[in-house]
Parts: structure tokens; sequence; C-alpha cells
């Protein structure tokens, strides 16, 4: 598990995302209005441009796999404006397409994120 | 020769002859009722391919595909087991045996026989009309045909032979192949069938000015042919008319009308199938022939001595047909309304009912504006109570409604002639005076009472209604209709058209607008723990964002405002597909120094960006990344300029012409108009984009009246238009205020603009909320000029307030280090985005496509 340790808490407006270069990927890392942080890909599959982190966040509610109504939070892209559900990476627009989401914290004030589950992943996927 | 391929097995043979576009319709209403079950299908094409759609023939000309025409889904008549036997001529029918014989000689046993072998173009008995330069115009082989000739060297002129629907479609055919054409008619005027002798002359008119020269009541006695083909003073063809004139020609097309595809039973009479008496095939209601299990349908059935020229008819035939082959004996063809509605040549032309007025007692009423080309006649009955025809020529925005008017024999209003005339409150057919049986779709004869039916059970958007009962989508002319259709039943079964913002706020724009002004509201938060719920999204932010600066002017970075801004207005920039920004700075009324486009080119050529002049009157600069706008604005700033909010939903540019400086026909200075009226409303925000136009005398070089607020000056002032439009739905301002001075126009634009923000939607357009106010332009006039509310005083003041606290974005971003923070693609790394590439092109960068991005990457790898 690696931790990147990548900016202060106070380099990310309230209700904006800033993108951060973390071991050569490009990650959107959000602080809400309620100061909770999201991590996940900048690049938006859809216009193919590396531009997530500076769509707007919105909140809506969808029904989740147990059929219970739960609210979420999103990011829609600048460009063509499809969303992006901030904890999990799931396009709301199109349930083909995911966003590898990464585990972001703070400490103290910085903001941390952890490549390791996704990471591994990639490799894995590398591999097959 | 015997029946040995296709014999009758336990099933029984359900045979059609044709796959054109009526056969086609027969046999997909088969498969609906399932008759592929019940029968083996067998159907008869003498044409090489699958039916394709006759009625968008000429597009051929242009995509030269014949895969878009296709009506066929191959898969549908494989899964349903239809045997489509292509390039098979039937020649013979022995309706006592029940059999058919085909070109080769196979005979087909038949248990119900459909005839749907359409129609061929009738080609007058004229000497000389076999030359291979002489065509019909009804199947693709037919274009191949026309094109093969068309594109000899030598062919330069073409003549189509007959002024009807067919044959001006054709001639416009042949002006897209690039010949010089003419169109011959015999009778002396066109499309004589639809159209009467005014409308006729209106229509000559206007498509001699398109280039297309028309000779009338001309009879061609001969066709010559040089016997050496073209020279180069002399074409293939010369054709001699009787009147002793003669007219050369590389290449006829003969469009002179069609007649029903006999020929099976003409040949054969001893299959005792009864004919009509100018050919075709009788039928009866239930589109039988005489002869037991023989059907017709579409162009080649007699019903009622009348043949149906048209595919709506010939669709219903089908339908009928196959329903009464399944049993159902209850649907029964009754005839069809040949109304029609079309654009021949860009022309719009329709065609109701009795248009040449020929019904005993019936009234004509007439409108003509020549110097439009616009021609239009109702024909009602002896007591003014019913539509009875009508023609329309150069305008067809009232055809739908006449034609309802028509179909359902409703009372016309007290004064048929306000239905024709222009710019009058038109008493318009609401959907809810319709009766259910009511036509909305002709294509496939749709009624008002089958498209509720489908919204109520669940079609609820005009996609759902398409994909349900196919309306609109055939020729789309009914698209109109067929929502509002949708919306009216919607109504009715109690859907509240919602106005919502979104799901965060259940206010419109403008009662948002209205609670942010009263309340004394700042920001989006407070709006929207007391008027809102959730958290708030990318519709509500923004359009809160746009009010608060609209009301309060406060400048669009301050942190609280800054996360509801989306990316353009975030980044004081218009974001590209690939992430780069443009930069656009102001030009006012697109005049500029020299000093100041040098400086453009220097910022442009240090920053390595695309350089384009916009249809505004200025620059736009693009490829700018995130972390050089602060640079390129530093410079640009320092040289004059202000940030040009290309990027805003506020004033764009004042487009402007030269002026009375420079111009010899100016009659005022527009560029000192222009200038001063930029000044003053650059950077208020409002619900869309804002754009005006100057010009300097009434040859409008600004195109002012496209524009949001179009100026034009006359000898006693400027007059004023409000409400044009490019862009999607283009729309002329109307005329507001005439010969005003500078300040009282200023004054109007004020109080407009604040009206306008006040209650417009969301990203409505000038265009589009005018034509939503209530009381229409005169509404507004009285609001504005008349100050009928009492409020023109606020409304100045509000915009004045907007004015004195302008302040240029760029400029205050500049000079804010917290706020330059942003400007960098990364927060932790001064590297830049390595997936923004360009490539170059014409000298100047563009951004790389996909493929070309792999390219270089596996160069830059190497
Ligand atoms: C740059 C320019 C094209 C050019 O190369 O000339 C342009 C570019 C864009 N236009 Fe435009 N329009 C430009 C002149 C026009 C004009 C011509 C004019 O203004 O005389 C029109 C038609 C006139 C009108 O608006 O009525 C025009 C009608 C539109 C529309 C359709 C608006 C409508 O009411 O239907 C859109 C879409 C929208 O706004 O929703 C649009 C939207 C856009 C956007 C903002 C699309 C986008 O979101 O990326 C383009 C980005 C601008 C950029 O990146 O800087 N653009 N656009 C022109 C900039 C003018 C300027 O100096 O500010
Ligand atoms: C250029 C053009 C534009 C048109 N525009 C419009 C329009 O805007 N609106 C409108 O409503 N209508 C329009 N029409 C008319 C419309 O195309 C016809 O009404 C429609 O095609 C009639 O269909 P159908 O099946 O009866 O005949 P067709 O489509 O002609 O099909 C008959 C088929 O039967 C085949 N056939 C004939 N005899 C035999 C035989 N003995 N054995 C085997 N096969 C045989 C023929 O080869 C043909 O393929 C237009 C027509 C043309 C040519
Ligand atoms: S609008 Fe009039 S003044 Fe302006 S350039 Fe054209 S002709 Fe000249
Ligand atoms: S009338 Fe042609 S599609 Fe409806």
């Amino acid at each position: 598990m690696n931790q990147y340790t990548i900016c202060n808490l106070n380099d990310i407006i309230p209700e904006t995302g800033v993108c951060a270069l973390v071991d050569g990927k490009q990650i959107a890392i959000f602080r809400t209005k309620h100061n909770h942080l999201f991590a996940l890909d900048n690049y938006d599959p859809f216009s193919q441009a590396n531009v997530l982190s500076r769509g707007l966040i919105g909140g809506t509610t969808v029904t989740n796999d147990a059929g219970i109504d739960e609210a979420i939070l999103y990011v829609a892209s600048p460009i063509y404006k499809q969303r992006f559900n901030l904890a999990t990476g799931q396009c709301l627009d199109d349930e083909s397409v995911t966003l590898n989401t990464y585990q972001v914290a703070l400490n103290e004030d910085d903001v941390v994120v952890q490549l390791e589950a996704s990471s591994a992943k990639l490799l894995e996927m590398d591999v097959v | 020769m015997s029946n040995t391929t296709v014999s009758t097995k336990n099933k029984g043979n359900l045979v059609v002859i044709g796959n054109g576009m009526v056969g086609h319709h027969f046999v997909e209403r088969a498969i609906e009722q399932g008759l592929h079950e019940q029968f083996e299908i067998h159907v008869f094409a003498e044409e090489d391919r699958p039916a394709y759609d006759r009625v968008y023939l000429s597009s051929y000309f242009e995509h030269k595909d014949a895969s878009k025409l296709n009506l066929v889904d191959l898969t549908t008549y494989e899964s349903s087991q239809i045997n489509l036997h292509l390039n098979q001529q039937i020649v013979d029918i022995d309706s006592a045996n029940r059999s058919i014989t085909t070109e080769g000689g196979e005979q087909i046993e038949y248990s119900e026989l459909v005839l749907a072998t359409g129609s061929y173009p009738f080609v007058p008995p004229i000497p000389g009309r076999e030359h291979p330069h002489c065509h019909v115009y009804r199947t693709i082989a037919d274009l191949d045909e026309i094109l093969t000739i068309a594109e000899l060297p030598k062919v330069k002129k073409g003549v189509v032979v007959g002024g009807g629907l067919l044959g001006l479609e054709a001639a416009k055919a042949l002006v897209t192949l690039g010949l010089d054409t003419y169109v011959v008619e015999f009778a002396p005027q066109l499309m004589g069938v639809q159209l009467d002798a005014a409308g006729g002359e209106i229509l000559k008119r206007k498509i001699e000015a398109l280039g297309v020269k028309v000779l009338t009541g001309k009879n061609t006695k001969e066709i010559i042919s040089h016997p050496n083909g073209a020279s180069d003073d002399e074409c293939y063809l010369s054709m001699q008319f009787t009147d002793d004139t003669s007219l050369d020609t590389d290449m006829i097309v003969f469009s002179a009308g069609i007649r029903p595809q006999d020929g099976i039973i003409k040949n054969n009479p001893e299959c005792g199938i009864e004919m009509g008496g100018r050919g075709g095939i009788l039928i009866d209601e239930q589109c039988r022939t005489n002869a037991e299990h023989v059907y017709a349908i579409g162009e080649c059935a007699v019903w009622d001595n009348k043949i149906f020229g048209l595919v709506a008819p010939g669709y219903s035939m089908a339908s009928i047909c196959a329903a009464q082959i399944a049993g159902d004996s209850e649907r029964t063809f009754t005839g069809a309304d040949m109304s029609t509605k079309l654009k021949l040549m860009g022309v719009d032309v329709g065609s109701i009912g009795d248009a040449h007025g020929t019904t005993e007692g019936g009234l004509s009423y007439l409108y003509q504006n020549p110097a439009e080309g616009i021609y239009k006649k109702l024909v009602t009955t002896a007591d003014n109570k019913r539509l009875l025809g009508a023609v329309l020529v150069g305008d067809t925005e009232d055809y739908n409604n006449l034609l309802q008017l028509y179909l359902n024999d409703i009372d016309l209003p007290a004064h048929p002639e306000s239905l024709i005339l222009p710019n009058v409150e038109k008493p318009v057919m609401g959907i809810d005076n319709l009766p259910d049986t009511a036509t909305i779709c002709s294509c496939y004869n749709v009624t008002k009472g089958a498209i509720c039916a489908a919204v109520e059970n669940g079609a609820y958007s005009i996609a759902d209604v398409k994909a349900v009962t196919s309306a609109g989508t055939g020729c789309g002319g009914c698209a109109p209709m067929v929502k509002d259709t949708l919306g009216y039943q919607l109504k009715t079964l109690g859907f509240e058209v919602n106005n919502d913002l979104c799901e965060h706020f259940a206010y419109s724009r403008q009662e948002l607008y209205s609670l942010i002004r009263v309340h004394g509201i700042r920001t989006f938060d407070e709006l929207l723990t007391e008027h809102g719920s959730g958290h708030g999204c990318e519709i509500c932010k923004p359009t809160v964002a746009s009010i608060l600066a609209s009301c309060w002017n406060d400048y669009v970075l301050k942190p609280e405002l800054t996360p509801l801004q989306d990316s353009n207005d975030y980044y004081l920039g218009n974001i590209q597909k690939d992430g780069t920004y443009s930069v656009v700075p102001r030009v006012p009324g697109g005049e500029i120094t020299a000093d100041k486009l040098i400086i453009l080119g220097q910022v442009a050529k240090e920053f390595n960006l695309y350089t384009k002049i916009t249809g505004g009157q200025r620059v736009d600069l693009f490829g700018a990344r995130l972390d050089q706008l602060p640079d390129i604005w530093t410079q640009l700033v320092q040289a004059g300029f202000e940030t040009g909010h290309a990027y805003g939903k506020s004033l764009r540019t004042v487009k402007s012409c030269v002026g009375n400086d420079w111009c010899r026909y100016g009659v005022d200075d527009s560029m000192g108009l222009a200038i001063r009226l930029e000044d003053r409303y650059k950077g208020v925000r409002s619900p869309h984009k804002i754009k005006m136009g100057v010009s300097g005398c009434m040859r409008e070089c600004a195109e002012a009246q496209s524009k949001d607020f179009g100026m034009i000056a006359t000898e006693n002032g400027w007059n004023l238009f409000v409400g044009g439009n490019g862009g999607i739905t283009p729309r002329h301002g109307e005329l507001f205020a005439t010969d005003l001075d500078t300040d009282t126009l200023v004054k109007y634009i004020d109080r407009i603009i604040m009206f306008y923000i006040k209650t417009a939607d969301k990203l409505q357009r000038t265009s589009k909320w005018r034509e939503s106010l209530d009381g229409g332009l005169e509404y507004l006039q009285a609001v504005i000029i008349e100050d009928s509310l009492g409020i023109a005083d606020e409304l100045e003041a509000q915009m004045q307030m907007l004015v004195d606290n302008y302040v240029c974005e760029w400029a205050a971003t500049i000079n804010d280090t917290e706020k330059l923070k942003r400007f960098r693609h990364f927060v932790n790394s001064e590297q830049g985005d390595e997936n923004v590439i360009f490539v170059t092109e014409r000298d100047q960068i563009r951004p790389a496509t996909d493929a070309e991005k792999t390219t270089i990457k596996l160069v830059e790898l190497a």
C-alpha cells in the first residue's frame, strides 16, 4: 500500500475538485461543502480528455442493487455532461461505464491518497 | 413446364406480386397478422433489390448509396420465412386454376394472391423517344442510367417533360447534377392537378428564379437526334414542338404521369380479372378483385374509378388487405385524402381538397404577395362555414391547421380569410378541438385517438410515441402536431407539465429570481436551505449563480460563488474538446487598432495558439492550457484588452457595419452606437447569451435583424428590432420602435434586458422569450414604452447598478494570487496534461485525433 500526500485541504475550494498526479496517474479529488473527500479517475471516457476534476458536483437519488433509494453525490463532466457517482465511479448515464475510485483521507490538514487497491487491480488486468 | 420448385405443401401459398413500397408494407402487416404461420409467403419482385423508399428516390443523386433507401430488414423476412424472389417478373395469372407463371415459365399455385405491381411512368408516343438519352424517373435503375448519361462530358443540358409534382422533383435532380435544366409542360401551368392557375404561376416564377427554365403550353411532336452525337455547338437532341419552335438538349427525362402496372392482366385477358376503363385493376372496399382470392393494392389498384398515386392510401390498402386475408372483414378501404404538402426545389407547396374551387357555389379567398412569392387560396362552402380546399405556395405554415379543418368538417371562424392572412393572430386549431378520429400522421394513418391511447399506455415521450404508433416516422411533416398531441394527452392524464428548475428546487427560474430579489438572498446555500432541498446540481448551481450575478453583480469569482460556475465561467474561457480553453478578448463593435491586432498576433505566436476570426467580429485564440491562461491574459490586459465573455451567458458582441464615417450610404454612426452599447452591457449576466447588431442604413450589412437586439439607422433616428435569433431556430427580430434618439434607445434596451432577466426561463433566448409572452409584441411594447406595469424606473435603476459595478473578470483575476492558484492542471505538480497533443494543419495547431495520438506516442517511445 502506497500513501501519497497530495496537498493541503485548503488548496481545494469546498464543493470543487482538483487534479493530482499520483504515481503517473491523473486522479480527480473532490472536496464537498461538508468537507467529504472523493477521488476517482480524472479521465473522462466520453470526451477522452482529462477534465473531470473541473466538473460540477451534484446530488441525486438512485436506487441501489438492494432496491433501496439512496442519496448520492456525483460529478458532471464539463464537456458532455455525463455524471459519475463520486463514491463508486459508476456512470449514471451509461450503465456500462465505471471509473476507478481511490481511497482518499485527511491526515491532519493533508489530503492523502492510497493507491493500493486500484493499482493492484490494474496490475491484475495487465497480467491477464 | 410444370410446377416443380414451389409447390403447394401442407400450408397454402400466399403470393405477393411486386415488392415495392406497398407490397413490402403488406408483408409487414401480414407478419403482424400471423399470416406467415398460416401460409407459405412468396414475394415476386421484378426489380433486382428488395423494396426501397421511392419517396426519397431523389436523395440518391446526393449520396449515391442505394442502401440508404432500403426498406426491408432481410432478417425479419428470413425469421418469418418470407420467400423473396428477386429478379422474377410474373407474366401470367390463371385465376381458374389459381396459379401464376414467372418469366422463366415456372408455375406457382396460390391460395391467396395479392397484386402490388405499382405503376410505370407514362411516356407520350413521340417519335424519337427511344434514344438512349431519353429516360424515366421511377426506379434506382432509372437513376443509374440518368447518372451515366449526365456524367458524359458533352452533356450539359437536360429537359424534363412534365411539370407535375414528380417532374419538378426530377428537374431538381438535374440541377443537382449540374445540368442546365428545362421543364417542358403541355398544360398552360405547372402542377395542374394540385394548384390553380395563379398558384401555378407563382410557383413557376419561384422555380425560374432558381435557374430552371420553364416552358408551358408546349407539345412535343418529335425528338430529332444528331447523328454524330453532340459537337461543340450542337446538343445530342432537338425537341420539335407543334408550334414550330424547338429546344436543343442533351438528355430528356419523361415525367408525364403514371399508369397502373396492369400488364399481366392486359396481356392475359383470359384470366378474367376486371380492369378499369383507363387501365388499372378494379377492387372493392375489401381490396378484392372480381376473381376469388385475388386482391390488388397500391398504385396498380383502381377503387371507385380512382387511382391513388401516394404511399399513404397504398399503405391503408395493404393493412386492410392483410386484415381481410386474416379473416377480419370489418376493415374496409373507403378512399383517401389526396392533400399534399411538399417542398419542391426549396419552394413550399401545399394543396388541400378542392384546390380548383370547382364545387358548386364555393367561395374563394385569396392572399397574394408577389414580392415574397407567396400565394394562398381558401375555398369554402357558400355559407362560409366549411373548408372545401386550399392552395398554398411559398408558405405552408398554415397547412396542418387547414387540413384538420378540412378533414374534420370543423366550423370555420367568422372571417375565414384570417386563416391565411400574415401577421394576424390566427385562430389555431388546438388539439383539444379535434375529434379522436382526426388523422394526425397521414403517412401511417395514425389518429389523435391512437396517439392518446399510446400515451395512456405509457408512451410519455416523443420517442416512445414514435416507436409505438409509427406516427412521425414517414415524411415527418406531422411532427409538430404529434408533439402537441402528446402534450395535450399528458395534461389530460393529469401530468403536470413540470416547470421545476431541477430536483432541488420546486420553482421555475422566474420564481427563483423573485425569491432572490425579494428576500435579498446572496448565496446558493442560503437559497437551498430556505427554498430548496438536497445538495444542488449542475443545473441549479449555474442558474442560481447567473441570477445572483444579474441581481447583485457580485464578481463571479467570489469564493462562495465560484463552486457554482460551470467550467467556462470558473476558468473564464470556453472549454474545448480536448480540455484546453479558448481566449476571446472583447473587440467592441469589431473595431480594432493595428497595434492591438499586432498584440493579438504576438500573444498567439508566443503561446502557439490557433487563431480564427469568429462569427462575432473578433478573434478567438484556441488551444490554451489551463496553466497558460493567466500569462496570456496578463499580456492582453496590459495591452488594454478586456474579457469578451465568450464563456458567459451574457452580452457577446455588438456586431456593426462601418457606418457613416466611411460608407457612402451610411445615415448614422453605427460604430459609435455599437461601441457604446457593448461597453454598457458587457458582463451583465442573463438567462442566455445576448447578441446585438447595428447597421448604418437599411442595407443592413450588420445583419442586425437576426440579433436579440438590432438597430438600424434611418434619416430620423434608430429603428429597434427585438427578439432576433440565428442558431438552431432562426427568427427575424420584430420592429419594436422606430426613429428613436440614442438616449431613448438605450433606455428601452435597459428596460427590455432587465425585464427579460426577470421573466425568462433558464437558457431561453430573447426570441423564445418574446414568443412566450402572453399578449405578444404589443404587451412588451406596453410594458417598456408605456410602462403599463409601473416598473420602468426600477428596471432602469437595476440596470444602472449592474453597469456601475462592472469589473473585467480577467483583470481582477490576474491580480489575485489566491485565485491564480487554480489555473494549473495538477494541484501537486507543475507538469502539464500529457494527453493534450496538437498536430499542425494549414500552418496552425489543432488537437490530435486518437489515432494520431497513438502514432505520436509510438514515435516518442521509439
Ligand atoms: C467562436 C464562434 C464560432 C466561430 O469560430 O466564429 C462560436 C463558437 C461557439 N458557439 Fe456559437 N460561436 C460563434 C458565433 C455564433 C453565431 C454568429 C453570431 O453571433 O453572429 C451564432 C448564431 C447567432 C445567434 O446566436 O443567434 C452562434 C450560435 C450558437 C448557438 C445556438 C444559439 C441558439 O439560440 O440557437 C450555440 C449553442 C448555445 O448557445 O446553446 C453556440 C455555442 C457556441 C459554443 C459556445 C459551443 C460550446 O459550448 O463549445 C462555441 C464555443 C466558443 C469558444 O470556444 O470560444 N453558438 N454562434 C463564434 C463566436 C462569436 C464571438 O465572437 O463571440
Ligand atoms: C420520385 C418519386 C417521388 C415520390 N414522392 C412521393 C411523395 O412525396 N409522397 C407520396 O406519397 N408518394 C410519392 N411517390 C409515389 C410513391 O412512391 C408510390 O405511391 C409508391 O411507391 C407506390 O407503391 P407501390 O408498391 O404501389 O408501387 P411501387 O413502389 O412502384 O412497387 C411496385 C413494384 O412491383 C414490381 N412489379 C411490377 N410488375 C411486376 C411483375 N409483373 N412481377 C414482379 N414485380 C412486378 C415493380 O418492379 C415495383 O418494384 C413518389 C414516387 C416517385 C417515383
Ligand atoms: S449598412 Fe449601410 S452604412 Fe452600413 S455598411 Fe451597409 S450600406 Fe454602409
Ligand atoms: S405525416 Fe408523414 S410522418 Fe406523419
